[in-house]
């Protein structure tokens, strides 16, 4: 089975699913925009080595620039998408500073510092960002005719739409010429320099690209819950997203995108049943690290690779 | 004029333990190349066995000397069982693996000593006249007791047995092994130590601070920052840009709130680790 027919395949059945899921309908919504921020942090953490702990910055970024441009009657859902695309790009070129000036822990640490440094402005802000109360945008917005945002379903498949673009379009950009490039930094970037590259000016860029995606991620899902607070800047939900693509499996694409829907159900579950999560959730890392550097995916393709044998 | 003079010793109070905790973090880093996120938590921790010392003896030195000893075991056995199987591997892995640690930690301490935050009472509720305002005692010792920890320390790396091991493997550790150097006794040493480093700080501000499950969340980010921005793995840039910090936010909450004190100092760090890549230390 080619993977271009897998796919087809993965995308009609998630197609058809609101379908079934009925009132979880937005449950799912939720699991693909996760799986879209998870994506995004990917083509930095796992093809550039640049080890971005700060990646809700990106996200809050989006999610605010797109909630503020709704909430003042700037604009509408698209101009807010495209604001917060916008807005999240602004911060890329800031941590694309980072990434020409600065490499391995001290990168880890820059990153970790914008992420706490914006959650902080998000909460002293109070006149812009309405503080630790947040924004709340209470009317449904118009995606197109009469259709709004407050069509469950509706909305699902346009954030299904976007999150299966994204990934074509990474897929794309990795094996592009200038993918190519950027897995070439990461296996050897003083080789990749001898060779003429502009190694910073291949940085910025896929940082600009992680960015973007992370952005549309946060409006998306600041749309979808009407609300944005500091905590989508900060540095709990950077780190959270780390584990999911380490735990997915980093340099795969879709391995992390697995790994955050897996994550997300499994730590929802674990707070319903157990009343808490994070001793599993730390022994899951500890265990991926040790166990199975290549995560999930990386499990799944050993295991495949044994079965056809 | 007073109360600038009482919030330089507050900033010095910050300051120096936040050297404790980060000189901790430099060492085990320096010689291992480890990135020790568990490193807040072994701070909390540190504040939950001054607690359960000063709770069962009524004596705050014994609360500090639990911590530093219980520390130092407890740290060097989750730190070796973690980070063990890791050694050989790229420093990513081992950063995410005490990442895990972290959690691990604070949930437990969650589980076992609840949610509320644990009051220590101060060893001594004197006070000092400076200037004709009262300053409390306590915060003084703090101070002294962490300027001479400290310098102790510095002392030890540079004339002690293992401080000379443990100063040749961080420049080389495969030459250092070739000439005799017990590595697995020299990463117990580093473990303990740096461990017991962050457990003294979290005894030492637990009664200022007092001591809940999530407290060293707030001081690993600036003992990182202060690592990196002393020059990774340089124990004495870490002691000066602690100092600084600590002086920074003391000093600028007068002015503005804490948080946005922490907050400019954190964008002025920013902005020298983007300038001078090799921070202030070299």
């Amino acid at each position: 089975v080619k993977p271009t027919v897998g796919w087809t395949a993965l995308v009609a059945a998630l197609a058809v699913a609101p379908y079934l899921a009925g009132a979880w309908t937005d449950l799912l919504t939720e699991l693909l925009i996760w799986a879209l921020f998870a994506l995004s942090l990917d083509l930095m953490f796992g093809y550039a080595t640049l080890y971005n702990f700060g990646h809700a910055a990106f996200f809050g970024a989006g999610a605010y620039l797109a909630a503020l441009t709704v909430h003042h009657g700037v604009g509408g859902f698209w101009s807010g998408l495209l604001a917060g695309v916008l807005g999240s790009c602004v911060v890329g070129l800031c941590v694309g500073l980072f990434a020409a000036r600065s490499a391995g822990v001290v990168f880890i640490i820059l990153t970790a510092m914008l992420s706490y440094v914006l959650f902080t402005l998000a909460h002293v802000l109070t006149g812009v960002t309405g503080g630790e109360n947040g924004i709340y945008l209470f009317k449904p917005l118009v995606l197109w005719g009469d259709v709004t945002t407050a069509a469950g379903s509706t909305y699902y498949w346009l954030v299904l739409a976007v999150t299966a673009s994204a990934l074509a379009l990474a897929r794309r950009v990795i094996r592009s010429p200038f993918g190519h490039v950027v897995v070439a930094i990461r296996e050897n970037e003083g080789r990749t320099q001898a060779m003429g590259y502009n190694t910073t000016a291949f940085k910025v860029r896929i940082t600009l690209l992680s960015a973007a995606l992370a952005g549309l991620a946060g409006a998306l899902n600041a749309f979808m819950n009407k609300f944005i607070s500091p905590e989508a800047l900060g540095l709990t939900l950077s780190t959270q997203v780390v584990i999911w693509v380490l735990v997915g499996g980093m340099g795969t694409l879709a391995g992390p995108m697995m790994g955050a829907i897996a994550l997300v159900v499994v730590t929802d579950a674990l707070n319903r049943f157990m009343g808490g999560y994070v001793i599993v959730i730390g022994a899951l890392l500890i265990v991926t690290v040790i166990f199975l550097p290549g995560g999930i995916l990386g499990l799944l393709r050993s295991a495949g690779q044994r079965l056809r044998l | 004029m007073d109360a600038v003079l009482i919030a330089a010793l507050n900033g010095l109070v910050i300051g120096l333990t936040l050297a404790l905790v980060a000189s901790g973090l430099a060492l085990i880093f320096g010689v291992m190349d480890i990135v020790n996120f568990a490193h807040g938590d072994l701070y909390m921790l540190g504040g939950y066995f001054a607690w359960l010392g000063v709770t069962f003896s009524g004596s705050f030195a014994i609360g500090l000397l639990t911590a530093v000893v219980g520390m130092a075991v407890v740290g060097t056995i989750a730190l070796s069982a973690t980070l063990g199987p890791l050694l050989a591997r790229h420093p990513l892995h081992t950063a995410l693996a005490t990442l895990g640690l972290g959690m691990i930690l604070r949930e437990s301490a969650l589980r076992i000593f609840g949610g509320d935050a644990k009051v220590v009472n101060t060893p001594f509720d004197a006070g000092v006249l400076i200037f004709g305002l009262g300053y409390p005692l306590y915060r003084l010792a703090v101070i002294a007791i962490g300027v001479m920890l400290i310098g102790t320390v510095w002392l030890y790396l540079r004339r002690g047995r293992y401080g000379l091991w443990i100063r040749a493997v961080a420049q080389d550790r495969d030459m250092a092994s070739a000439l005799g150097v017990n590595l697995p006794a020299v990463y117990a040493i580093v473990f303990a130590a740096g461990s017991a480093m962050a457990g003294v700080g979290g005894a030492l501000l637990a009664p200022i601070t007092n001591v809940y499950h999530t407290v060293g969340l707030e001081m690993l980010l600036p003992a990182f920052v202060v690592v990196v921005a002393g020059g990774m793995g340089n124990l004495q840039g870490a002691a000066i840009v602690s100092v600084v910090l600590g002086e920074i936010e003391s000093l600028g909450s007068l002015l503005i709130k804490p948080t946005a004190a922490r907050t400019l100092s954190f964008v002025l760090l920013i902005v020298l680790l983007l300038v001078r890549r090799r921070g202030v230390g070299r």
